[in-house]
């Protein structure tokens, strides 16, 4: 205390307006060190035509590349909105069944091997995508894959069929598996922010005569909906940018059914090496996801101020 | 206590329900890893094992080596996790104390960062990680997965000291309290198990990627366990024995980790309601 | 303030104990990328002995091995490249060479080989793999092709003593065959998106029509086959799969994975393969012995697909000599004949005319179809090769009728090649 009346006038004026920033040095020293120029660096290729095989025809092209991607590029569009159905759906479904599972393992019903079932349920987030691929492409096959085998020993043969072939039932497919690997997250996520929600608050429900949904809406949804919105929020930007799922599963394929901007992105950075080019879908992502995104997260961020 | 009763079965059913959708991948994996090789490729393929074995088991372990490789992603995803920590903590504690536009922005600017595909940052931040000489170490992998874990725990750390009433603060303040002896005196200790829960989601991101680790490691030294399993599944045949017995080595022993923790964490979440 | 900085140092410390961890070599460190790993192959295993085995020899010199699969190994080596560094001995598939040679990652050695006294020892038709423009960037190291692999005893039962010989007789066998034995179908082929497999089924089929994929003419490539000979080729498909239904029906967008399973499993009789299957000896069980490999049914010509992998120098290494010094070691005619005993193939004829390499029933039908191989064209393929793909599956698919196909394959070929003459 007494040391810090000795400092001058400026320095605690200064002090007082930095000081939340102080505690964001070793935040901004990752961030800065490692993402910035990445970031900054793939903007500007999206300007560029840049075809790594041609190392020395860079050309700066302004909005060409854009320009391309919007009004020329035939497979943009189809995969844009492919892009938007697979991470709307993936996300619902994986909130809803996280949701479901946690509120399930958070029953009072459950009390034996409670955190064994909590460390299953996160299993599927464990073992690495590349596996788990191979491993459901060999599950999915149609005449000998495991699914179709259960679906007959259940007496379900008739909807048995190649899920990774049939052009109707292949978008599902791979949402399926996707939800499939990450819904725990949302399960775990959620428990947490369920238990934190005080007993008290339930018995003090039950004894006013709340029935279960009014429980549910008015004690337990707001507990959770912090956590809810972050998951989310988080998740539609993971998925909206995820590529591994798609292209180890169907490459994108068949008929680019599945064809989603990242795998799209992919193909012409590392199949084609057109940098430049893919930088422009990869930026406009980028701008879809804070436009679209940023709305929702600035009436998130009010969300703090409220409570 | 009879619809009581009722109620528990159906809850169990549900559960068994879950059971079956997150395992039978599992099961698939497991059994596969224990079968021969002549039955993982019998003309119909058998839902329980006929044969049993462990010799897949010993050549993940001995050519695959499973075991190092679980070595370096435990280190790499443990030190993932401490320095998640080091940055998250105080900055979610700045963002949450003082709400200003100011770390508003910032935490949104964060958030920003994981919109950009990361396909198109490999090359850029190989040539960051060739400038600062980090090619093939645990270094490159830790800060190159806390750029993604960062933004997840930045966030939900915020929202944990969101739940602190804010009457705490003031009244450490009034004892004469540095902001930064509030954080680390008051604050870190009531929300530890928040902690806990944002420490096991950098382990898990950290321990699931694979785009970093094939990128960033060149040797066996530094090798994760991802990309390990991934080099199993051959380049001109799939060796399903190896390759599940890989899976499923890598799988149990996180389960046991999982396990654990989640009963210290749900323990302490529990603890640090009631005290809150 | 001061507790912060103590925070900060803290976090200083921790991440420079992390660098610490660095080791910084003393010897000279040779970074060596490839596919062969040993719990997934027995070549594999004898190569890491033989890497153990150079390290002894040359004391000072150390071999990091870094193994990948294939596809990971590829986009590997483009983001350490384009970044400037990358290994000092790489194994490169050939269609990867022309691509390389472009961005520069890959070492330029033609005078290293002309000078070399084995290079006579390597068929040119291996040379020309490892040749962009008239430089050499690479060594063969493995150069296999392709057989008709066909269940001897599922052909016996449907009455056929031979293995068909021609697009035609391939049509009959495969519809007489399918369902001999319940769920047995009698051709599989791959056609997924990731292109990987299926462009090295396509291509043969399209040689065999006597076409080419494109033809050099005054520096400029030029598409090298008409519309009426790609349709040939997306007819035999759509027969195989639709008309005579003799292909599995949900087949379509197999990769190489699934393709070699069911053949494994006995699921199909026939499909076109190399000699990794070999490797599946074990698995298969007794049905091994019914395994036959034969030449690729002829249309106009005899062709098949000859898979030459190459291993060249890193363009960023820094012991370019030891590295040449190595892969010469290692292409050697004794190191080959260990490290290519198994599942692959040798590139060197000496190796070939050794006795255990000749005396090799299973080997035997691979060497007898070389003369008939044929390699990609010295050209970038990734997109060529999605857009075969592409228009395969429209075919399988019923979108498109094969003329059709073909019409839209030569149009997009064109478009491909335009960017490249430039």
């Amino acid at each position: 205390m007494e040391k810090q009346k000795l400092l001058p006038v400026w320095f605690r004026v200064w002090k007082k307006a930095f000081s939340p920033y102080w505690y964001f040095i070793p935040l901004f020293a990752i961030v800065g060190a490692l993402m910035i120029y990445p970031l900054v660096d793939g903007i500007c290729l999206s300007f560029w035509s840049k075809n790594l095989m041609y190392p020395g025809k860079d050309k700066f092209v302004g909005f060409a590349n854009y320009y391309r991607l919007l009004f020329e590029d035939k497979l943009f569009w189809p995969a844009f909105r492919n892009s938007i159905i697979f991470t709307v759906a993936s996300v619902l479904f994986e909130y809803l069944l996280g949701l479901g599972s946690a509120l399930l393992l958070n029953s009072k019903h459950v009390v034996r091997c409670k955190n064994l079932l909590r460390g299953i349920v996160l299993l599927p987030w464990v073992v690495p995508i590349a596996v788990n691929s191979l491993n459901w492409r060999w599950m999915l096959l149609p005449d000998y894959g495991f699914v179709n085998q259960l679906l007959r020993i259940f007496g379900l043969g008739s909807i048995a069929r190649g899920w990774l072939s049939d052009l109707r039932w292949v978008f599902p497919t791979v949402v399926l598996v996707n939800v499939w690997r990450s819904f725990p997250f949302y399960t775990v996520t959620i428990l947490a922010g369920l238990t934190l929600i005080p007993r008290e608050l339930y018995e003090a429900a039950y004894i006013d005569g709340a029935n279960r949904w009014q429980v549910f809406r008015y004690i337990t949804f707001p507990g959770i909906k912090g956590v809810s919105t972050v998951i989310v929020v988080l998740h539609i930007v993971w998925t909206f940018v995820n590529f591994d799922v798609i292209y180890l599963l169907t490459g994108g394929g068949p008929l680019h059914r599945t064809e989603v901007l990242p795998t799209y992105l992919y193909q012409q950075a590392f199949n084609y090496f057109n940098v430049g080019y893919a930088s422009s879908v990869g930026t406009f992502i980028f701008l879809f996801l804070i436009v679209t995104v940023g709305f929702y997260f600035s009436k998130f961020s009010s969300l703090y101020i409220e409570r | 206590m009879v619809r009581d009763c009722y109620i528990k079965i159906i809850v169990w059913c549900l559960i068994s329900l879950l059971l079956v959708f997150v395992l039978f991948p599992f099961y698939w994996m497991f059994i596969t890893s224990v079968k021969d090789d002549a039955e993982i490729f019998a003309y119909t393929p058998t839902l329980f094992p006929r044969s049993f074995t462990l010799k897949h088991y010993m050549t993940a372990w001995v050519y695959g080596k499973v075991g190092v490789y679980f070595k370096n992603s435990l280190i790499v995803a443990g030190c993932t996790v401490i320095l998640s920590f080091l940055v998250v903590v105080p900055a979610a504690f700045s963002a949450s104390l003082y709400r200003t536009s100011g770390t508003r922005v910032i935490s949104t600017f964060v958030l920003a960062l994981q919109m950009f595909p990361g396909i198109l940052l490999l090359i850029p931040l190989y040539i960051v990680m060739k400038k600062y000489q980090l090619i093939d170490t645990y270094l490159a992998l830790v800060v190159s997965y806390s750029t993604f874990t960062v933004p997840f725990c930045l966030l939900l750390t915020k929202t944990y000291f969101d739940n602190l009433p804010r009457e705490l603060y003031e009244a450490a303040r009034m004892d004469g309290c540095s902001d930064f002896l509030i954080l680390w005196k008051v604050a870190v200790p009531l929300i530890l198990p928040g902690i806990m829960v944002v420490g096991l989601f950098s382990f898990v991101l950290a321990w699931c990627d694979f785009m970093f680790a094939k990128t960033f490691t060149n040797t066996e030294v530094t090798r994760t366990i991802t990309v390990g399993l991934s080099t199993l599944q051959g380049s001109w045949t799939v060796e399903w024995g190896p390759l599940m017995a890989a899976a499923s080595i890598a799988t149990v022993p996180v389960l046991v980790i999982f396990s654990l923790a989640n009963k210290y964490i749900i323990e302490g979440l529990t603890a640090g309601a009631v005290k809150g | 303030m001061r507790k912060e900085s103590i925070l900060l140092s803290l976090l200083w410390v921790f991440l420079l104990s992390l660098a610490l961890s660095i080791v910084h070599a003393q010897e000279i460190t040779l970074q060596v990328w490839d596919v062969f790993d040993p719990a997934t192959s027995k070549d594999a295993v004898e190569r890491e002995k033989l890497l153990r085995k150079f390290e002894e020899e040359n004391p000072g010199i150390k071999i990091q091995h870094n193994i990948l699969t294939y596809s990971d190994l590829h986009e590997k080596l483009v983001v350490a490249g384009v970044a400037g560094s990358g290994p000092d001995v790489l194994h490169m598939l050939g269609e990867w060479v022309p691509e390389f040679v472009l961005m520069g990652i890959v070492e330029d050695i033609t005078e290293r080989v002309n000078t070399w006294n084995e290079k006579q020892f390597f068929p040119d038709s291996t040379w020309k793999v490892a040749t962009y423009k008239d430089r050499i960037y690479g060594i063969p190291s493995i150069a296999s092709p392709r057989v008709l692999l066909y269940r001897e005893d599922y052909l016996k039962k449907a009455g056929f003593d031979r293995p068909p010989d021609t697009w035609d007789e391939l049509r009959t066998v495969a519809q007489k065959v399918t369902g001999v034995v319940e769920g047995v179908y009698g051709f599989g082929f791959c056609s997924s998106s990731n292109a990987i497999r299926g462009p090295q089924e396509f291509l043969p089929l399209l040689w065999q029509t006597g076409a080419e994929w494109v033809l050099e003419k005054d520096g400029k490539w030029l598409p090298g086959f008409t519309v009426t000979q790609a349709e040939e080729v997306f007819a035999l498909y759509d027969d195989l799969m639709n008309t005579l239904k003799a292909c599995p029906p949900d087949s379509i967008g197999w990769e190489w994975q699934e393709l070699d399973n069911a053949f494994v499993m006995g699921r199909i009789a026939m499909c076109y393969n190399g000699s990794w299957m070999q490797l599946h000896e074990e698995k298969a069980g007794e049905s091994f012995k019914h395994w036959k490999g034969t030449r690729m049914p002829a249309n106009k010509n005899r062709a098949t697909y000859f898979e030459v992998k190459v291993e060249g120098i890193g363009k960023f290494s820094k012991y370019k000599d030891e590295a040449w010094k190595f892969l010469t070691w290692i292409l050697g005619k004794d190191q080959m004949a260990l490290h290519t005993r198994h599942d692959n193939l040798p590139a060197r004829t000496d190796v070939i005319s050794l006795p255990e390499f000749q005396e090799d029933e299973w080997k035997k039908p691979f060497f007898a179809v070389i003369p008939d191989g044929k390699s990609f064209p010295p050209i970038p393929m990734s997109e060529s090769n999605k857009a075969m793909m592409r228009e395969l599956q429209a075919v399988l698919y019923r979108q498109k009728t094969p003329a059709e196909a073909a019409e839209s394959l030569l149009a997009m070929l064109q478009e491909i090649l335009e960017t490249i003459n430039e």
